[in-house]
């Protein structure tokens, strides 16, 4: 294996749509880091990774792979990483066999006997058209190609969504399994974060095209409280700590980025541990409110 | 060169269903092709007959293999070589091959079939040269082909067009009328009186001289580098 410290570097890419654009996007996935790229449906997740994959063109920004350009050295990057996309790319009318056929002639290392042990994991049959295949052998079949030509790098774009709980596990643990050399590396797009609560060691966190945070979990779910608390005890926390508030008929819901602080000056308050969707959905909430307080302004401007 | 040789084996197996169809298409078309010549050869009076009848007939006959191509499946057809937007180039992106190699996929995959119909031809031909003058068959194989020709250089431009300018289905009819309009004026150009008195059949066959040397010294070469290059434009658009 190659020495680099980065597996993926993305450096503010910019991409304009009529309705939406990605704003300077930026994030770092470590070698040997599964990273989880959260965000709403229509956030950008999936743009950013086509951005990246140079399946779409990219106004300006930089993409380094393994420390290496990424659209000076494409080919010869893309030999040495997996894509699985949310909807099968392959063809209805081909067969798990004719994918062996055709991926053993593009990818240098492509190993037949890895992919019919994963068909055979997977139950898939070899000879059955793609098209009778279900969402979830689909899904499957992709990853058993993923998987078997020794790439360092997977690249998921929502690779559970629209599976039933038990696939989504068998999934989780196909890449806990992949990871486990320390070699290999994941950037995983999911609204799904219960998911990355359990394989995540990074997440990016994506909303309106923007970068929200992008940060270790571990880090995130030990810094960040949850404090149910009057309105008028707001006052006493420092605005910088204060993700997001949410009143309802008790009080307020405030999120906190730095608990232990928070503990110092409400000791009497109980300060809940939080997972990785309440995270995304109160920096949510507050971007939100940033941007329609920003949009206000302009409006009274 | 393996890359290519398995993204070709990929092609193949897409587009078996459409090809299949076509050659069915071309064989019931030269099946009919031959039995028609059979049908002029036994009924007419060679002695009577003028060079004029001759070509008028060339021209019914070629009005009905554009018809009947295009029914069956046309002898080219842009959608079956343009590389498609959606899952499948989706994927060519996403593997790591280039540009170059799925356009020189498409390039191989189009002679390999003009191969096909080129050995068809060549049925025709050694039928037809037994009950026909030699002298039509070399016209009409000359008009037959430079039509094959020209639409696989318009296919080119209609594969340009859909992927730059998003005018498809303008750019599919401009090919369909083209593809029946050329032959029409070649027969019309070869009726032409002739200015010096040259007699028609030197005149029509200095015509097919002029058009076999066209034919393999320019255009094919034009036709399949236009093809190519346009394949190229295809694969390296990305989508916006």
């Amino acid at each position: 294996m190659e020495r680099y410290e980065n597996a993926i570097e993305v450096k503010e890419i910019t991409k304009s749509y009529p309705a939406f654009c990605l704003n300077q996007v930026s994030f770092t996935v470590p070698k040997g880091c599964i990273m989880g790229f959260i965000g709403q449906n229509g956030a950008g997740k999936t743009t950013t990774l086509r951005s990246i994959l140079h399946i779409t063109n990219i106004k300006s920004g930089e993409v380094r792979m393994f420390d290496q350009d990424f659209f000076e050295n494409e080919i010869e990057i893309k030999k040495r990483i997996a894509v699985v996309f949310d909807e099968t790319p392959f063809h209805g009318s081909l067969t798990a066999r004719d994918l062996n056929v055709i991926f053993g002639g593009i990818y240098p290392e492509w190993n037949k006997d890895t992919f019919y042990s994963y068909l055979q994991y997977f139950e898939i049959r070899e000879d059955q058209k793609i098209a009778a295949y279900s969402k979830g052998l689909k899904m499957k079949l992709q990853l058993a190609c993923a998987l078997s030509h020794n790439a360092e790098l997977l690249i998921l774009d929502e690779p559970t969504a629209g599976l039933d709980p038990v696939v989504r596990e068998e999934v989780l643990q196909i890449l806990l399994k992949y990871m486990e050399d320390g070699e290999h590396s994941i950037l995983m797009s999911t609204h799904i974060t219960s998911e990355l609560d359990k394989i995540a060691d990074m997440v990016t966190l994506i909303d309106h095209g923007s970068i929200l945070f992008s940060e270790r979990v571990d880090t995130l779910l030990e810094q960040h409280g949850l404090i149910k608390c009057a309105q008028e005890d707001l006052n006493r926390l420092d605005p910088e700590d204060i993700i997001s508030v949410r009143t309802n008929r008790f009080g307020v819901e405030v999120m906190v980025k730095d608990r232990e602080k928070a503990a110092n000056v409400m000791p009497e308050a109980i300060i809940d541990r939080v997972n990785l969707e309440d995270i995304m959905v109160f920096y949510v909430e507050r971007f939100r409110k940033e941007r329609a307080d920003e949009s206000g302004k302009l409006t009274t401007l | 060169m393996k890359a290519v040789n398995s993204l070709r084996y990929k092609e193949k197996l897409l587009t078996k269903p459409e090809r299949t169809k076509r050659h069915i298409g071309f064989l019931i078309m030269l099946a009919i092709y031959l039995v028609l010549i059979t049908g002029i050869n036994q009924s007419c009076d060679w002695d009577l007959l003028s060079w004029r009848h001759i070509s008028s007939f060339s021209a019914i006959l070629f009005f009905f293999i554009s018809w009947l191509g295009i029914a069956g499946g046309a002898l080219t057809a842009a959608p079956y070589s343009k590389p498609k937007e959606g899952k499948e180039s989706g994927w060519s992106y996403a593997l790591p091959v280039t540009a170059k190699d799925q356009a020189k996929v498409k390039l191989t995959l189009k002679l390999e079939d003009s191969i096909f119909y080129l050995g068809g031809i060549a049925i025709y031909s050694v039928y037809a040269s037994l009950h026909l003058e030699i002298i039509i068959l070399i016209f009409m194989l000359n008009v037959f082909f430079l039509g094959f020709l020209i639409a696989i250089g318009i296919e080119a431009l209609v594969s340009l067009d859909a992927y730059w300018l998003s005018k498809e289905k303008l750019s599919y009819m401009l090919l369909m009328i083209l593809w029946k309009v050329i032959p029409v004026v070649l027969i019309v150009f070869s009726l032409r009186p002739t200015a010096d008195g040259m007699p028609l059949e030197e005149s029509i066959f200095r015509l097919s001289t002029i058009q076999t040397f066209l034919l393999f010294l320019v255009l094919v070469p034009a036709a399949c580098g236009l093809y190519y290059y346009a394949m190229l434009k295809a694969y390296e658009t990305r989508a916006d």
